[in-house]
Order: C-alpha cells, then sequence, then structure tokens
C-alpha cells in the first residue's frame, strides 16, 4: 500500500458542480420527498446530487496537480487519482452523494493511506472490499443467493454455474 | 508528513460535529443509532421512479421510487434500533444498472469507504476498524465529509434479461414467496458495510497495509491453535481454506450461541424389538415442521401397508390405526414430502420417517412448505430403511416394539466446534469475499451473515433468532 505525502493538490470541481446543478433542476420534479415516505424509528432520508455513474472518468482532466517536490504544475500520475479522489470529496462545495462517488473512483489505483494529525490513519477502501449478493437461477428452477466480496468475485460468481442443491422443494 | 490540510478540516468538522452530537445526545441507557439514508438517484430512476404501484406486505408506499425507499428505511431502522452510536450513520445509496442476465444478477452492493486504525481511544492498536464503528468509539464523526457506507441495488432486477420474472419483493413482511426479499438483503449487505468484515485478504493472507482487521483478533483456528494475528500471511491463507477448522473467540457471540444455535437433528432407534436396527441413523432434515428439539419424541415406529406405502393417499383404517401415536415409516416417491407427512399428520401419527428410494449417502434434506405440519419428519437411506424395516416383521396392528427417538443433540450445536464456538465459512478452494467474512453455512437455524442468503431468515439480526449483533458487541459496537 502506497502512503501519498502531497503538500498541495489543486482540484477543480467543474464536475462536482454540474452536478449540483443538476440536482437543483431535479427538484422540481420526479423526485421522491422524503416527507411522503413511512416514518421508521431511527432513521432520515434526504435527497442529495445524483451520483454520477463514471465520476473518475468524467473530472480526470479537469484537475491540476503540483509536484510535491518542485512545486510546479506536472501531468497526473496514478496516485494523483486515487488521493484526488478523497481530497474531493472533502471539498466543500460538493455534496455527500458527489463525493461518495469521488471516493469509490479510487478503485484502480489500490488502498492509500492517510495519516491524520490526531495520530490515526485511513484508508479509503476501493471496490474490492464491497460486498455483492449475487442471485442464480439454477437448472432446476431454484434461485440461489450468495453474498461474495470485490468486483471480480462477483463478475465469475455471475457466470459460474449453481452447485446442486441439497434440498429441492419440488423433490418427490 | 502529514496531509496537513487534510488533518485540518478533519479537526473542524470534528469540533463541530461534538458540539452538535452534544446537543442531539439521546439519553445513554437506550440502544440507537441515527442512519441517514442519502437518495443519490436522479430524477425519475430508482428512488424517484413515480411508477404507480400498489401496497405491498406493510409498505405503504404508492410509487416505485418510494416503496424502494421505505425497504431501505425498514433495513437501516433495524440496524439503528440495535447499534449504539452518537454519530449519524450516512447510506448513499442508488438504483443502478449492474451486472445481469436473464438467469442471474448483481442484486445490489454494500460496503464500508473508509477504516481507520489508531484513533484516539481505539480498543486495539495496530488495527482497522470500519468508519462507522471508529465514529462509535471516538463520539464523533471523524470525517464527516464522506458517508460511512456506499450501497448500489439493481434498478433492472425482474425485467427481460436480469433474472427475467423475478424483482425484488418490496414488502416489509418478509412473505417473499419466491421473490427476492429486498430488506433481508439489505439488512446483510448494511451488516459488511457496518464492520461484519475482515479486510485482511484471505486469497494472499496479507494484512491491509500491514495491520490487522479488528475481526482478524476473534479468528482462532482450532488446526494450528493460532489467532488470525498470530499467524503468518501464509499460515492465514492455509487457515482460510481449512473447512471446520476457523472459529470465533469473541465472548459474546459464544455465550449467545447456545440461545440462538440448535442442537444437531438426531435420530436414534433402541426398543425391546430393535435388535440389530439400534442405533443413530443419519438423517436430513425437513425444511418444514416443527425442528427437532431436546428433548424431542419417542415412539413406535410403524410401515405403512402396501396399497399406501408411499403415504401419498389418505390414510386408511388400517394405516390410520398403526400410525396413531406413533412414527410413520413411508417411502420416498410419487408424491411431495409434504403431503406424505401432512396425511400422515391428519392420520394422527407423531413424527415421519421417510425411507430413501435411491441409494446414497448422507441423505438430503426433506425441501417443501406447509405452515400447517407441526410434526417433524427426517429421510434416512435407503440403506438404513432396509436395516430398520427388518426389525419391523414382527408387529402388532399399533406396537412394534421399535422405538424412535427424534430429537436434537445439544452437545453438539450445529454450526460450532466441540467448546461450542461457532465456525467461520472457510470453504476449499478459498471463496473470496465469502470466506472467512460469514458465518459458516452449518449453522442452524440459518443466520443473517452466512454466505447463502437463504429464504428462510427472519428480518431480525438478534438474540435468540441470530448472532449477527453479538458478533458486532465482540468487535467494539
Amino acid at each position: 500500500m502506497r502512503k501519498i505525502h502531497i503538500t498541495r493538490l489543486v482540484t477543480i470541481v467543474g464536475a462536482i458542480a454540474v452536478s449540483t446543478a443538476a440536482f437543483a433542476a431535479d427538484k422540481k420534479d420526479n423526485i421522491t420527498d422524503p416527507a411522503t415516505l413511512q416514518k421508521f424509528e431511527n432513521v432520515r432520508v434526504v435527497n442529495v446530487a445524483p451520483v454520477a455513474s463514471k465520476p473518475a472518468q468524467s473530472s480526470d482532466n479537469m484537475r491540476a496537480f503540483i509536484d510535491p517536490e518542485t512545486g510546479a504544475l506536472r501531468a497526473p500520475t496514478a496516485a494523483d487519482f486515487a488521493q484526488a479522489a478523497p481530497a474531493a470529496a472533502k471539498s466543500k462545495s460538493a455534496g455527500p452523494a458527489a463525493r461518495s462517488a469521488a471516493t469509490q473512483s479510487s478503485e484502480s489505483a489500490g488502498p492509500v493511506s492517510i495519516q491524520h494529525a490526531d495520530g490515526s490513519t485511513s484508508v479509503a477502501l476501493d471496490e474490492s472490499f464491497m460486498s455483492y449478493s449475487v442471485a442464480r437461477v439454477g437448472a432446476d428452477g431454484k434461485v440461489t443467493e450468495d453474498c461474495v466480496t470485490g468486483k471480480d468475485k462477483m463478475e465469475a460468481t455471475l457466470k459460474a454455474p449453481v452447485a446442486k442443491a441439497g434440498v429441492d422443494r419440488h423433490e418427490k | 508528513m502529514k496531509n496537513k490540510n487534510l488533518s485540518k478540516l478533519r479537526l473542524a468538522a470534528g469540533l463541530g460535529a461534538i458540539a452538535i452530537s452534544a446537543l442531539l445526545a439521546a439519553p445513554a441507557a437506550q440502544a440507537a443509532a441515527t442512519i441517514l439514508i442519502q437518495n443519490g438517484d436522479p430524477a425519475g430512476v430508482g428512488f424517484n421512479d413515480a411508477t404507480v404501484v400498489a401496497p405491498v406486505g406493510g409498505n405503504t408506499g404508492t410509487t416505485l421510487g418510494q416503496q424502494r425507499l421505505n425497504a431501505f428505511q425498514a433495513a437501516a431502522g433495524k440496524w439503528g434500533a440495535t447499534l449504539t452510536s452518537s454519530s449519524t450513520i450516512v447510506v448513499i445509496a442508488t438504483f443502478e444498472a449492474l451486472n445481469c442476465n436473464a438467469t442471474g444478477a448483481v442484486l445490489g452492493s454494500a460496503g464500508a469507504l473508509q477504516v481507520f486504525r489508531d484513533f484516539p481511544g481505539a480498543p486495539k492498536p495496530g488495527t482497522w476498524y470500519s468508519e462507522a464503528l471508529t465514529n462509535r468509539l471516538v463520539g464523533v464523526n471523524v470525517d464527516p465529509a464522506t458517508p460511512e457506507i456506499r450501497a448500489r441495488f439493481n434498478v433492472n432486477l425482474g425485467q427481460p434479461g436480469c433474472l427475467t420474472g423475478l424483482p425484488f419483493y418490496l414488502g416489509l413482511d418478509n412473505n417473499h414467496g419466491p421473490l427476492i426479499d429486498l430488506v433481508t438483503v439489505l439488512t446483510h449487505e448494511f451488516g459488511h458495510g457496518l464492520g461484519f468484515q475482515t479486510f485482511t485478504n484471505g486469497s494472499t493472507g496479507a494484512f491491509l497495509g500491514g495491520f490487522p482487521a479488528v475481526w482478524d483478533h476473534f479468528l482462532f483456528d482450532n488446526a494450528t491453535g493460532l489467532n488470525w494475528t498470530q499467524m503468518t500471511s501464509a499460515q492465514r491463507v492455509t487457515s482460510a481454506v481449512g473447512v471446520n477448522n476457523l472459529v470465533w473467540t469473541g465472548s459474546n457471540v459464544t455465550a449467545a450461541v447456545p440461545l440462538v444455535l440448535r442442537g444437531l437433528p438426531r435420530l436414534t432407534i433402541g426398543g425391546p424389538a430393535a435388535g440389530a436396527a439400534a442405533g443413530n441413523y443419519l438423517i436430513g432434515s425437513a425444511s418444514f415442521g416443527p425442528p427437532l428439539n431436546s428433548p424431542g419424541l419417542a415412539a413406535d415406529v410403524m410401515p405403512m401397508s402396501a396399497a399406501n406405502a408411499d403415504g401419498c393417499l389418505a390414510f386408511g383404517a388400517v394405516d390410520k390405526m398403526a400410525v396413531t401415536g406413533n412414527i410413520a415409516l413411508i417411502n420416498r416417491g410419487v408424491c411431495g414430502f409434504v403431503i406424505k407427512v401432512k396425511n400422515a399428520q391428519l392420520a394422527g401419527a407423531v413424527g415421519v420417517i421417510i425411507a430413501d428410494n435411491v441409494a446414497g449417502s448422507p441423505p438430503p434434506d426433506l425441501g417443501g412448505s406447509d405452515p400447517t405440519i407441526t410434526i417433524p419428519s427426517v429421510r434416512i437411506t435407503l440403506a438404513d430403511s432396509t436395516t430398520l424395516r427388518s426389525a419391523l416383521t414382527k408387529r402388532s396392528r399399533t406396537k412394534s416394539g421399535v422405538i424412535a427417538t427424534l430429537d436434537a443433540n445439544t452437545a453438539v450445536l450445529a454450526g460450532t466446534d466441540a467448546l461450542k464456538r461457532i465456525k467461520m465459512f472457510t470453504p476449499n478452494p478459498f471463496q473470496g469475499g465469502s470466506s472467512v467474512s460469514h458465518y459458516d453455512v452449518s449453522a442452524t437455524p440459518n443466520q443473517l451473515m452466512e454466505p447463502a442468503i437463504s429464504a428462510d431468515l427472519t428480518h431480525e439480526v438478534t438474540v435468540p433468532f441470530d448472532l449477527t449483533f453479538e458478533l458486532f458487541k465482540d468487535i467494539g459496537w
């Protein structure tokens, strides 16, 4: 795992601004009003700016990166993209949804640790730590639901044949 | 060198959160946490789908979007009522087009977005905790800018080409029938996001950044006598595929195991006429009727007449006389198991033994569903049924002198080791993600956090139904 020690990192959040503007427009129609929902104890619902499906690609070319050694502008590296995502997430101008999406964009670069002033260390987790529920219908018509972690495993599970189950509800 | 800007931001945000938390703090005695669901869908999609639908199973939403959000609230509310945290747990959620085909689909995904270690007051040094748990332990939100959990679910499920015809059941009453119960799936996946997982790579055995997850402190391998934090990476790789050897040592789970898990179902044959047929039999359990419990029941075994050996017809006078107050021995075949057992029940039997009609061992479980069945039933192998029948040749019309005892062996709880510690899922070969971060599938009754999400799960996460919350208490919740 890499540790990033970037003293200055300038992120232009144009994509996030666009997203926020879109949210403002969406509020006029076809957005579920939380006030119309059932009430549950210990839960609240809020609407946030729509999460872009591929935020990393949409905003990568709008960022400027500064070499920590020389202070000069330079081309971004994979490590920069990974670090820029959580940095963008902390921008006050970004909505929570956009920030979350940005955090997710670090998938391709792997985990990055960040050291904090209080002595703690954090790591933004990538897709390899996400848990997926996968449902498949076997040849016997039965549905199996499996929980796997990581995008690669999810894709492999989806393609794999369903193992013969021990219980057949319709067996005679 | 540290990222000073981020640290300052975190400090400022943390102080703000302290002030807010102090104002909003609930009485400490009652367990509760607030979960905030952020609807991140665009207009008209997913949570905002305005398609008009009829209320279903206690879900009063009248649009598809409302019902989806209500299901999310139901699952989140379960955790909110169970866990305790002064920091709001934020879930950023969307319905999206996820991978699928006509016979398979990703239902959804969820997980923690960050982990932290060595924060002030961390119970174990050099150990990763999920962000939601970190916030709970610190007492403030250590990173208010980032949600704790990301959740994506499949917006196309049930549509043609995407697990065709099997949409999410959006009711809140668990009456899902053949459909996919969204509340159950959400409750399971939120569990992972809250910290029910290791962050150690089971394929390589490598700790994340060289540090174990809090999870790893409670994994003990009976084969090596080592805890996961004591092992080398190579030893962890071996442990992750060491079927039946890895157990959870947390005190809360272990104390609750006898309250949740059942003894192994057991059939014992004895009695004055049992002869060579006496002994313990391998059995398959039924998915219907009452589970076998201790002390169980004991009664004479009585075979069916040749005219209704498979038990598919309503019992005649001879068979009624034979099985009343006894355990009926019925052949497999012709009709479903629930029909046979229901017929026996109506005739007065107190239990049923189904004799397999094809060779094979161990005997599979008995499938089917009929909530009106109130007597226990089991399946035995064809070979064992031959042995049993040999002891039944001399009998009266109402008694055989061959006594079957159907009970549960409480000395061995299903899904535990000899010390009644619950086993963790460690199949061979290693199943990425499923392995280690779930309870083993041998646990009975089925647990929410097994890798296979079973149709018979309740929505409960606490004792006496489920051991998930007990594990959360072990790791610091």
